[in-house]
């Protein structure tokens, strides 16, 4: 066992044992198993679900950086994703895409009404567009990088057509955070949408207590639920989200059954739950780009792609992943297998082989040794830095483990913890070596978001590709995919992305997430929203 | 002019100063940090987030943050000083209506940990003061809370009573009950400094020869310090006791994220962690204000307690 091996091994074990006492300490006592619940739906009650972060206004057109998921029983979508690449109706009865995936026009749906009593039409759809088409709404979600505009064909027939051809446009707006408005609130009082929100969903919203608790209650008009769901209004009366931003709290909500629903429940938490009689848990691997290590190849030495696949081969990707998340999380590719273009049948997977990576940075020049192990090259030390938002102990975890395989490398990496606003500033202004993030989106495309040559920040306009790559023939298969709207094609361009992307080396793909949700075993029915994972609670009825 | 009143006004004048110089710091301390407020704005955290140069634009202009530091400041205090608080960079909500919705539980918070902790530390002292090991043991147990932070003790404090005992709830009904957790936890500490400060002024006062004078009066030991000791100790008690509930509003920053409860004290450590400046820098003011009142009314309560004061009040003003 090298020196490096048993560090790690020692520290997983310390930190097993840790989270093992938490566990131990929070779990004693509780009621016995309940028998297999079930049956017939009944209805009434309220659902208390434990989530971990607050949006910080209610207005699900504004941004998706988390807020949104609280919303999505008061908003519905037009389309509903099916997680597998197809969609069902749900707003919108049918739909139809151009062959360069730019118009897509959907037939709605004509016995909707939204919440303030205003019926749901074309002309709605439109004003949610134009809403978040204008730049004064600063929204900067997925939907207005598009830069959108609708056309009201008839009363319930509109055509939306993007500035950028988007094949999986019909993901992104499935999501809640394109969760369809009402028209008043949005053009006659949008700065209401700060603290109440009008949709047209299963739950009316009722109450805001700003840092605690979010509460709506039941729509009892609400007969549109997405194909495959029940029929007629939500079994719950109503529904009550807690903010618990303590991930131990928030696991002790779930212990002392203070809550129906815990979300995001942590990695040290997850084998005692799922060992747990008294609760049912399930996961959901966040599907998109992971937690990944972005080399900036702007700079030395990450401008040498020879370097770039050094560090992938070099690191002890499983070892890493191990230590730092006690287990919980899988290693990935450059894509999660949860993300719905990811590649089955990948070839160009990446390998740990330290042999070969030592070989890599020989070719490259670093050939010579200082007093202190690093490699040397024309006097300059292979070295790089890493910023990270001083509170993010799982990135903490994670970057300390690169740090250790790194060096073995003969790579200096330095940590240096940051201020999560200095975080953002550096994102943006690409002051970096190596810039770790965790992105999740439902969709292939973010492979585009985060490596296409057209999107890197460049002080006027701000763009996600933190590894700064402009590959011509990785953007070429990118536009490619982006335009295909049939899925098939689509999922063969995303492929070769795939298969392109290790030895192009922009980045070092780490782990996915899972979202660990659980719940008491009298409450039933929940299932998963697939375009933007999280649970969906719309058929949860208590026993 | 009479006196009292050139004091009431000096006082005012200094609050006045503190005030400003509250709000100066904190607005270039705010902005010396590296961090565009743009991004703030914008929600662009911890995430890639893609934003278009038009947004962007938007933004600037909206907020004024093209325009020198100085200038931006001076448009900040010309606002503040006609009563406007600004919108939440974030929450996109009129700060006052923010504050006045969150000020109300952290109030009830810090008073309820005050007044558990008066308590705690006045019986403590009394019993221990001028007894040795009773003395020995306290001090003991007051260096360890002290010391204990506040985070840990509220994660122990919910594991028992919650997790294991059943006998609290974790998280906020609206009752008085929910804010027993969060009110010990915050009380523990500050009861344990205040003992300690009580406990050394009662002992030096039980040395002082009017004790025993009192003792041959005939007065037993329990009865001396409550009667005589004690109003000597008062003094450092209350200076104490002053400062502790500045630690106070701190230490509800804590609580409130630990127990998940609405108030000041989340809403800065989320609004600094968001770079919601016009909500941070309208929290410093608001609880700088309280400290100031607080301590003002701790000056006010001297000469009540000690006649030497109101003599030494007396005189000055003649002068």
């Amino acid at each position: 066992m090298t020196s490096v091996q048993f560090v790690r091994r020692l520290s997983a074990a310390v930190a097993a044992v840790l989270a093992g006492t938490l566990v131990l300490t929070a779990c004693s006592g509780g009621a016995a198993p309940d028998a297999e619940s079930g049956g017939e739906p009944v209805s009434g009650g309220e659902l208390t679900v434990a989530v971990r972060s607050e949006p910080p206004q209610l207005n699900p057109l504004v941004d998706q950086t988390g807020g949104a998921h609280v919303l999505s029983p008061v908003v519905d979508s037009l389309v509903w994703d099916n997680g597998d690449g197809t969609y069902a109706p749900w707003l919108a009865t049918e739909w139809e895409v151009s062959d360069d995936a730019t118009e897509y026009t959907f037939t709605l749906r004509e016995d909707v009404t939204f919440h303030d009593g205003t019926p749901f039409d074309a002309e709605a759809v439109k004003t949610n567009i134009d809403y978040v088409a204008d730049p004064a709404n600063k929204s900067t979600g997925s939907v207005a990088k598009l830069g959108p505009s609708a056309e009201v064909v008839d009363d319930y027939t509109v055509t939306i057509t993007l500035d950028s051809p988007e094949s999986t446009f019909l993901t992104l707006i499935a999501a809640p955070y394109f969760g369809i408005v009402s028209p008043v609130q949005l053009t006659e009082d949008p700065d209401s949408l700060a603290s109440s929100v009008i949709g047209t969903g299963p739950f009316v919203f009722d109450s805001w207590v700003k840092g605690q608790s979010l509460t709506y209650t039941r729509n009892d008009d609400y007969n549109w639920g997405p194909e495959g769901t029940h029929a007629g209004a939500a079994y719950l009366d109503s529904m009550k989200y807690l903010f618990l931003p303590e991930d131990q709290t928030r696991y002790n909500a779930l212990v002392t059954g203070e809550a129906d629903v815990v979300d995001y429940i942590a990695p040290e938490y997850a084998e005692q739950v799922a060992a747990d009689q008294d609760h049912d848990s399930e996961e959901f691997l966040l599907p998109g780009v992971g937690y990944t290590l972005y080399l900036n190849t702007r700079q030395a030495p990450f401008d040498d792609v020879t370097v770039r696949q050094a560090l992938l081969h070099g690191l002890d990707r499983e070892g890493i992943v191990e230590a730092a998340t006690f287990g919980a999380y899988p290693v990935q590719e450059y894509l999660a297998t949860t993300t719905p273009d990811y590649k089955e049948d990948l070839e160009n997977t990446i390998t740990f082989d330290v042999d070969e990576a030592g070989r890599l940075l020989d070719e490259a020049g670093w050939t010579e040794t200082d007093a202190e192990g690093f490699r040397v090259k024309d006097g300059e030390r292979l070295a790089t830095t890493i910023p990270y938002a001083d509170d993010d102990q799982l990135a903490q975890r994670t970057l300390e483990q690169v740090q250790i395989d790194a060096k073995a490398l003969g790579f200096d990496v330095e940590l240096q913890p940051v201020p999560a606003s200095d975080f953002s500033q550096r994102l943006y202004n690409g002051d970096y070596g190596i810039m770790a993030s965790f992105q999740s989106e439902a969709t292939g495309m973010q492979l585009w978001r985060l490596y296409g040559g057209d999107n890197v920040s460049d002080g006027s306009s701000i763009g996600s590709n933190a590894s700064f790559l402009a590959d011509p023939e990785l953007d070429g298969i990118l536009a490619k995919a982006r335009s295909s709207a049939d899925p098939t094609q689509r999922a063969e361009y995303y492929g070769q992305a795939q298969e392109l992307l290790p030895e192009l080396a922009p980045s070092v793909p780490l782990f996915s997430r899972a979202r660990l949700v659980s719940w008491q075993s009298n409450v039933n029915g929940l299932s998963w929203d697939n375009a933007w994972p999280q649970p969906y609670l719309f058929d949860v009825w208590k026993s | 002019m009479s006196a009292a009143v050139w004091r009431v006004l000096r006082r005012l004048g200094v609050s006045l100063v503190t005030l400003l110089g509250a709000v100066t710091l904190t607005f270039f301390a705010l902005r010396l940090v590296p961090g565009d407020p743009a991004f703030a704005i914008l929600g662009a955290g911890r995430q890639q987030v893609d934003i278009s140069p038009e947004v962007l634009a938007v933004v600037r202009e909206q907020y004024h943050l093209d325009d020198p530091l100085i200038v931006q400041f001076v448009l900040y205090l010309g606002r503040l000083l006609s009563g406007d608080l600004g919108t939440s960079y974030v929450q996109e909500q009129p700060v006052s209506a923010l504050l006045v919705a969150q000020a109300g539980p952290t109030l009830a918070l810090a008073l309820l940990a005050t007044v558990l902790a008066v308590v705690l530390s006045l019986v403590g002292a009394v019993l221990t003061a001028g007894r040795r090991l009773p003395s020995w043991i306290s001090s003991a147990l007051e260096l360890v809370l002290a010391s204990t932070p506040v985070f840990w003790l509220g994660f122990v404090l919910m594991l028992v009573f919650s997790v294991w005992l059943r006998a609290l709830p974790i998280i906020d009904g609206g009752d008085l009950r929910s804010l027993v957790f969060p009110a010990v936890t915050l009380a523990l500490p500050t009861a344990a400094l205040l003992l300690q400060v009580l406990r050394q002024s009662l002992d030096d006062a039980l040395e002082q020869p009017f004790v025993l004078t009192a003792r041959s009066r005939g007065l037993g030991g329990l009865s001396v310090t409550v009667r005589h000791a004690l109003r000597h100790a008062a003094i450092p008690y209350l200076t104490m006791l002053g400062f502790s509930f500045g630690a106070l509003l701190g230490g509800a920053a804590i609580t409130e994220t630990l127990f998940s409860r609405p108030g000041l004290g989340r809403l800065l450590v989320e609004s600094v962690a968001s770079q919601d400046i016009p909500v941070v820098i309208a929290v410093v003011l608001v609880s700088t204000a309280v400290f100031i009142l607080v301590n003002t009314v701790v000056d006010l309560l001297y000469p009540l307690i000690d006649p030497r004061m109101r003599e030494r009040a007396a005189t000055g003003a003649r002068r």
